[in-house]
């Protein structure tokens, strides 16, 4: 046997894969944008992102802006240098842990519902049977919901900056002894538009993808509850990891000329 | 007599999955107006032919045209105009389990005409009743309903719009004897009073009886035998006859070991 072969139809199915996701996305992106828009199902599924997945964002925030601040404190003791503490807790929720820590619980929460309830329908021949009623299932099943993710991500960052911020506060207040109003003008005047404008377009990309990978895999799962159940591991795994690499380009365009 | 206008037109159609021919060189004509009847033994493709004219699947060669307009291989705008006169009814329902059974129906009824959610709803509510399902059935979830009544629910939810045209898949099968003679009575009613092209695949041959102008028997990827519904029991084609009749010899080669 060839020893290349395996190699070789790895790469075609990867290219494969690849070709459809993108052939994908362009059909999933026309149909965002063209109408007609189902708004009452648009704002179902913002109301399920959004406000349902509030829980489970905000303890993930508060833990983090938590630790954050236990980390660096014993690290900028060495230092003398705690006064730093609000400042890098502030950049680190902001800029980095608030998006992508939101996009990870997002995608396993989100990401494999979609996966499932779209690969579902597929096995069961419902999104063949939406076709046959003059509705296009990329209208009516993918472009409300990466509209609602694409939207919903950045209010969710957003919260989670606060909660996170508020994180490092209990701790730096009750735990290390800082000064409440010094703690809070350190954080206020280091924190630029930046920090958070790029957490909130990450979180945008990052609603997308989570979205769209649920999507993909619930649209193309086959061969019943195994192949649903395949369908939403997938969707989960590619998301959190399209999530960081994306997360990685996207802070190399944000901050490769101002570090 | 003039030729019968042809609502439906199948030419050399092949599909298959794999290295496995499910249909091959088909061809078959449905006449506007006619109900036909499609029988068949199980996994000999009829459900595969119905969604090839709907275009869920797309066949490899040959051509299937719905009132002049060619679907195989075409573009979804040509699949967006077919479906728009196509009522179908799905061999496992295929209803949206996240609606309710009135919502599934209105649902039919709003996707194609301009109505107000009240109007469509009291249009789920007659086609329900016309099935034979109780107006405590609309507002439960498909996951709530036994089989029979789900593929009742399927067929109010095809019927709702009153497309032109109709394709049941196997609607009798699941049902009851009484309840499968309203289904029979609802399909001709359909074909009668409104004028629609029913396309029907059913194992059912006294269903078949019942509602067809002609039936027509798939074995082995094509049509061996098509005929006006008097004439099936003086068909002289073995296979017909065998299955008719529900022997176990004769030329249908069934795949099980004794
Ligand atoms: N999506 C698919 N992928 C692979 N094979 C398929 C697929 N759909 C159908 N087949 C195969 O095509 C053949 C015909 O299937 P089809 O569903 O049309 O049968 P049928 O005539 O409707 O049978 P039944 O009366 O039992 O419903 C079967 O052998 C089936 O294995
Ligand atoms: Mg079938």
């Amino acid at each position: 046997m060839n020893p290349f072969q395996p190699i070789g139809r790895l790469a075609f199915a990867f290219l494969g894969t690849l070709g459809r996701i993108v052939v994908f996305t362009g059909l999933a992106l026309s149909h965002i944008i063209r109408p007609p828009f189902y708004f009452r199902i648009i704002g179902r599924h913002m109301l399920e992102i959004g406000y349902y997945s509030l829980p489970v964002v905000g303890l993930t925030a508060i833990f983090a802006g938590m630790v954050i601040a236990l980390q660096s404190f014993t690290g900028f003791a060495r230092f003398n240098a705690e006064g730093a503490i609000a400042n890098v807790v502030a950049l680190s929720i902001t800029r980095e842990l608030a998006p992508v820590l939101t996009g990870l619980m997002v995608s396993g929460r989100i990401g494999a519902a979609i996966a499932a309830e779209i690969g579902t329908m597929r096995v069961t021949e419902q999104v063949d049977a939406l076709t046959t009623l003059s509705t296009n299932p990329f209208k009516y099943l993918v472009a409300p919901r990466i509209l609602a993710g694409m939207t919903m991500l950045p209010l969710l960052v957003f919260v989670a900056d606060i909660i996170g911020i508020l994180g490092g506060y209990i701790v730096g207040v009750y735990q290390l002894d800082f000064n409440p109003a010094n703690y809070l003008q350190n954080t206020y005047d280091f924190i630029s538009a930046l920090d958070i404008v790029s957490g909130l377009v990450k979180a945008s990309v990052f609603g997308f993808i989570v979205t769209l990978m649920g999507c993909y895999h619930g649209y193309y799962s086959k061969g019943g509850a195994q192949g649903v159940g395949q369908a939403t591991t997938n969707a989960v795994v590619s998301a959190s990891i399209l999530i960081l690499l994306f997360n990685y380009i996207l802070t190399g365009i944000f901050f490769a000329a101002n570090v | 007599m003039s030729e019968p206008e042809i609502k439906i037109r199948m030419r050399d159609v092949t599909k298959r999955f794999g290295a496995k021919v499910i249909l091959d060189n088909f061809n078959l004509d449905v006449r506007a107006s006619e109900s036909l009847v499609v029988i068949g033994g199980s996994g000999v493709g009829k459900s595969v032919m119905l969604k090839c004219i709907l275009g869920i699947l797309t066949p490899e060669s040959g051509s299937i045209t719905v009132d002049g307009i060619e679907v195989a291989n075409a573009g979804s705008a040509e699949h967006e105009a077919v479906n728009a006169k196509v009522g179908m009814l799905f061999q496992g329902a295929a209803l949206f389990d996240s609606m309710t059974i009135a919502e599934n129906v209105a649902f039919s009824v709003t996707a194609r005409k301009p109505v107000s959610a009240k109007i469509a709803r009291e249009i789920a509510l007659m086609k329900l009743s016309m099935v034979g399902l109780k107006r405590s059935v609309a507002d439960l979830y498909p996951s709530e309903l036994s089989g029979g009544m789900k593929k009742r629910a399927g067929l109010a939810r095809a019927i709702a719009a009153d497309p032109e045209i109709l394709f049941f898949d196997e609607p009798t099968t699941g049902l009851d004897p009484l309840m499968g003679d309203i289904i029979n009575d609802l399909i001709v009613h359909c074909v009668e009073q409104t004028g629609a092209t029913a396309l029907t695949i059913t194992h059912d041959m006294h269903s078949a009886r019942k509602i067809a102008d002609r039936i027509a028997m798939i074995y082995q990827g094509k049509i061996v035998w098509i005929g006006d519904t008097a004439e099936i029991d003086s068909a002289a084609n073995p296979l017909v006859d065998q299955f008719i009749h529900g022997r176990t010899d004769g030329p249908i080669q069934m795949a099980v070991r004794r």
